[in-house]
């Protein structure tokens, strides 16, 4: 069911169309999220807020197929300003102090450890590169639609595509690379 | 162009279901109220819910054109009362002016003493 359908029917209330929307957009929000914050914690409860902050704003959404760049734009600012609250606060986030807590099976050990890595290498980017190979490589979205959510060309998102995997390769090493044509 | 997509597996929220449903139950949760605003908002008497308010003050606005209205029709008594005072200024007596208004003719005896006490 296309979106603008969806919208229309989370509009009038209806609680099975807005999880539609939920599921259908959260991994591309929590993308958006954790490029801005950087670790899971935080971007997963951006991610949740920005659904309720897009649920509360819905009638503001004139072109309602447009939804997913629309909730992409309320992810970030609303991952923006939590950052910016987060910086006001002292002393090191939670996640750095204990990464890896006891009684977790060794598959989520390492899943953890994977996921550190990776978050430690996202570091090294700078934010729009970070939300440009995370909104095409974890979320899937086309460089039309990047460019779109985050007003730039398709030429820039490719650029940045192309030095956010370079920047990571060299972190990561080769082991996390995947063979795929590039759309 | 580089083409080697980087894995993000270990990030993605699908990766752990039952953690993916629990973010997505908390946001309904979440979004319970909201929805059940927008329902109601939806119905004959969630329409009047809504415009409770500006019904509320455009009757308080018709209440106030009424009360300005009464107002203005009890004016003639004020301009009586106003003519009365303008016969008391310039010496004559408020009964005598009162009987010239009205249709009641008075008795001599009345005009007399009217007439002596200036009244």
């Amino acid at each position: 069911m296309p979106d603008a359908i969806l919208v229309e029917r989370a509009r009038r209330g209806d609680a099975e169309a807005f999880e539609g929307l939920v599921r259908r957009h959260y991994r591309a929000a929590y993308g958006v999220a954790l490029a801005v914050l950087g670790n899971q914690m935080d971007a997963e409860d951006v991610t949740q807020d920005a659904f309720i902050r897009a649920l509360e704003r819905l009638d503001e959404l004139r072109q309602r197929e447009r939804f997913a760049a629309w909730l992409l734009q309320i992810v970030r600012n609303r991952a923006k300003n939590f950052r910016s609250y987060q910086r006001l606060r002292t002393g090191p986030p939670l996640d750095s102090v204990n990464p890896v807590s006891d009684g977790r099976t060794d598959g989520a050990v390492e899943a953890a450890e994977l996921r550190g890595q990776l978050e430690t290498a996202l570091a090294d980017l700078n934010e729009v590169q970070r939300e440009v190979v995370l909104l095409h490589d974890l979320t899937g979205l086309k460089h039309r639609e990047i460019a779109d959510t985050l007003g730039m060309s398709e030429g820039m998102s490719r650029q940045h595509l192309f030095q956010a995997r370079r920047i990571l390769r060299r972190r990561l090493g080769a082991g996390v690379f995947e063979e795929y044509a590039d759309e | 162009m580089n083409d080697e997509r980087i894995d993000f597996t270990p990030l993605d929220p699908h990766r752990d279901p039952e953690r993916f449903e629990a973010r997505v139950g908390a946001i309904l949760i979440a979004a319970k109220t909201r929805l059940a605003a927008r329902r109601t908002r939806d119905t004959v008497l969630g329409q009047l819910a809504v415009w409770w308010r500006p019904l509320l003050a455009a009757a308080a606005i018709a209440g106030i054109v009424s009360a300005l209205t009464l107002a203005g029709n009890q004016a003639p008594s004020t301009a009586i009362d106003n003519e009365l005072g303008v016969a008391e200024a310039i010496g004559v007596p408020v009964q005598i002016a009162q009987w010239v208004r009205s249709d009641v003719t008075p008795g001599p005896t009345e005009l007399l003493a009217i007439l002596e006490t200036g009244q």
